[in-house]
């Protein structure tokens, strides 16, 4: 008897949670919706709030991009704090309490994207803030497009990514913009006329930006270029470099990952080659501890530049450091997921809505001043902002200019 | 042809790294017929190690070296461990269970790493700087001929070790009858204990080698690198340890070939083909002698 008492007590429980779940995917209001986040006490309000928003994010908190996560999910939970304590977002006089339901780790893995973003709109989210690296956020905007949920990825900077609907935009560049921003600075800016790409074949970042490269060098005059393949899991780039010297390679540019640019860096000068290496945004956060030296020569473009002397910056760095202790996890990265929940407050409370629906026709029209510069977008939402170019100088990271 | 003299110099560098990394392969299967696939893990449990010891060497002012007798002692704490701990117990349970407990335990070191060293790639600092060397206008990097020396001397060492001296005779006799061994006094427990501490000692020093050719080291990196030195042990002839040795070099050797003549993004699918070709014609690899299993 008491068991059947138990069973049926779980079966209302289920079809409890199971309704709630339903009208919560109905609601768009955002005032309806407080008890799904996940932010500790509910009783605790701080301020004066008149209902709430919920976003979510994404981010790979482990994994092999994991050095992005850290500063991602910091930087995440710094600007909501913040617009909170600037009085939450202000809608047609009320103020609604900005809050996360959940935040996600695709593992840097494009199928666990998948079920991380699943994991996000099974919440009554206004937006999704995510994710890293290009082959996970793809793994899931078409589904995000399909069902009318507005997704905004800090860093993924894949052409194609934006182009799959209205839905989805980005804080940071595309490549179809990067690519060719790359193969200007080599043949302009270094004066090369004979230039070898070292691509990785098999992510869809790297692949996409060399397209993107070869695209902008066929159509300049008297550039020749070999490009050589490689994969994401390589170590040893020794026969490709090789090959780059072999052709006579004045620059040679490196669109692939962080975590490999150490090997490929130092394999390179190893090999006697002592030109510019150029590489794109995913060289944010490269380790050059040991290898100072070696890293002289060398650049990238960022999104923005963290030493650069505005307000923006300062104050950006000085409440990460305050809020967390130390820099660790302070980089570009962290700089796009704040800028993402700032530009997006700024788009919810210039469309007077918490809807999506209605935000992304604000965000096509809104002018942002992020810290790389102002973002504005074009018709497919790919923002349009300007490059920054870091260098290192023994070591350090320097400013080099703006494109 | 300078193309390639210099490739085949670079095909010896990332060999005589897979030629070392088997070894230990080689040396832990040769002894217990196991093959080990946490080996891949030690050389990484080697690498953190050199990463956090090197700086201290530096400032106590001690040769750098030193660190790679701390990463050696580290690597046969960690293989001995695994070894009570994981595989003597299932032991007796049959090779699948051997297998997966050794893949379980694999795991288990690189989220083990991600816990304790975090997932960021680190940059180990360089150990020495060695010169490179003009031959016939390839250059060689110092390393390369230092790993291939350290290869070719790890692999005279133990190959008289195990041809002639007592307990390398005890090790050779444990895989012919474990219990013939233990009648003639041999104790069974303590030869694997060794085996596996030399295997893991090797493993230190391919971890030395590889952070001076691979600067950048993470949790994940014995993943493909003991899957590799595996193909190479295999390809040697699995118990072999020249043919180790000759695997790995070979393995290397053909990876880079295929990288500089034909496709550099897609080297794997060629290199393996050739691999599975070798094994068709030869199934007992390079080296290898074909035992009938005594049932």
């Amino acid at each position: 008897m008491r068991r059947k008492i138990r069973k049926t007590i779980a079966l209302l429980t289920t079809l409890t949670i199971g309704m709630g779940m339903l009208t919560g995917c109905g609601a768009d209001s955002a005032g309806e919706q407080g008890q799904e986040s996940s932010s500790g006490s509910p009783v605790e309000v701080e301020g004066d709030f008149d209902g709430s928003v919920s976003i979510a994010g994404i981010a790979p908190l482990t994994g092999s991009f994991a050095s992005w996560g850290e500063g991602a999910i910091n930087a995440y939970n710094l600007a909501i704090k913040e617009v909170n304590e600037a009085g939450g977002v202000k809608i047609d006089g009320k103020s609604y309490k900005l809050e996360s339901a959940v935040f996600a780790d695709d593992k840097s893995d494009a199928t666990e994207a998948a079920s991380a973003y699943n994991n996000c709109a099974s919440y009554d989210v206004s937006a999704v803030i995510g994710s890293c690296s290009s082959s996970c956020t793809l793994s899931f905007v078409e589904t995000a497009q399909e069902s009318g949920m507005l997704v905004i990825t800090p860093y993924s900077t894949n052409a194609t990514i934006c182009k799959t609907g209205d839905y989805i935009f980005r804080e940071c560049f595309s490549d179809a913009n990067q690519g060719p921003t790359l193969a200007k600075m080599a043949t302009d800016e270094f004066k090369a006329t004979n230039i070898a790409i070292v691509a990785a074949e098999d992510s869809d970042y790297c692949a996409g930006l060399a397209e993107a490269m070869e695209g902008a060098l066929d159509s300049t005059d008297g550039v020749t270029y070999e490009h050589y393949g490689c994969v994401t899991t390589d170590t040893d780039y020794t026969a490709q470099i090789s090959k780059a010297i072999e052709q006579g390679a004045e620059v040679i540019i490196y669109p692939n990952n962080y975590d490999t640019v150490p090997n490929f860096v130092q394999q390179a000068r190893d090999a006697g080659f002592d030109g510019p290496i150029l590489g794109g945004d995913a060289w944010d956060g490269t380790d050059v501890t040991g290898y100072e030296d070696k890293f002289n020569n060398c650049y990238y473009l960022a999104h923005v530049d963290l030493s650069a002397d505005t307000d923006a910056v300062k104050n950006y760095v000085s409440a990460y450091k305050e809020e967390y202790g130390s820099d660790s996890g302070l980089n570009a990265v962290s700089s796009l997921y704040y800028d993402s929940i700032k530009m997006l407050v700024q788009a919810m409370e210039e469309a007077g809505s918490t809807d999506p629906s209605v935000i992304k026709d604000a965000l096509l029209n809104i002018t942002y001043e992020s810290m790389g510069g102002t973002i504005t977008y074009d018709e497919n939402g790919d923002a349009v902002k300007p490059f920054t170019i870091e260098t290192f100088e023994n070591g350090e990271l320097k400013y080099y200019g703006s494109f | 042809m300078t193309k390639l003299i210099q490739s085949l110099m670079y095909g010896l560098n990332l060999g005589s790294i897979y030629a070392l990394t088997a070894l230990g392969y080689t040396m832990v299967y040769g002894i217990i017929r196991m093959i080990n696939f946490a080996h891949g893990d030690f050389i990484m449990v080697g690498g953190f190690t050199l990463f956090y010891t090197i700086p201290v060497m530096k400032n106590m002012g001690l040769p750098l070296w030193f660190a790679v007798v701390v990463a050696i002692g580290v690597c046969v704490v960690v293989g001995v461990l695994t070894e009570q701990i994981a595989y003597k117990p299932v032991r007796g349970q049959g090779s699948t269970t051997a297998l997966i407990t050794a893949l379980g335990m694999s795991l288990v070191l690189e989220n083990g790493a991600l816990v304790l060293f975090g997932s960021a790639p680190r940059n180990v600092p360089p150990m020495f700087s060695l010169p490179t060397i003009e031959l016939l206008g390839a250059s060689i990097p110092g390393q390369t001929l230092l790993t291939l020396a350290i290869g070719i001397i790890v692999m005279v060492i133990l190959s008289f070790f195990i041809k002639y001296t007592k307990l390398g005779k005890a090790m050779r006799a444990v895989p012919e009858d474990k219990v013939a061994s233990t009648l003639v006094g041999i104790n069974v427990n303590k030869i694997i204990t060794i085996t596996f501490a030399i295997g893991s000692g090797l493993a230190a020093i391919a971890s030395m080698m590889y952070t001076t050719s691979y600067v950048s080291i993470k949790n994940e990196l014995g993943i493909s690198l003991g899957l590799k030195a595996f193909v190479a042990a295999v390809l040697g002839g699995i118990g072999s340890v020249a043919g180790a040795m000759i695997g790995g070099l070979l393995l290397g050797i053909v990876e880079i070939l295929v990288k500089v003549y034909m496709l550099p993004g897609t080297y794997e699918a060629v290199t393996y083909l050739i691999l599975i070709v070798v094994l068709l014609v030869r199934p007992t690899g390079l080296l290898g002698k074909a035992v009938s299993e005594k049932v």
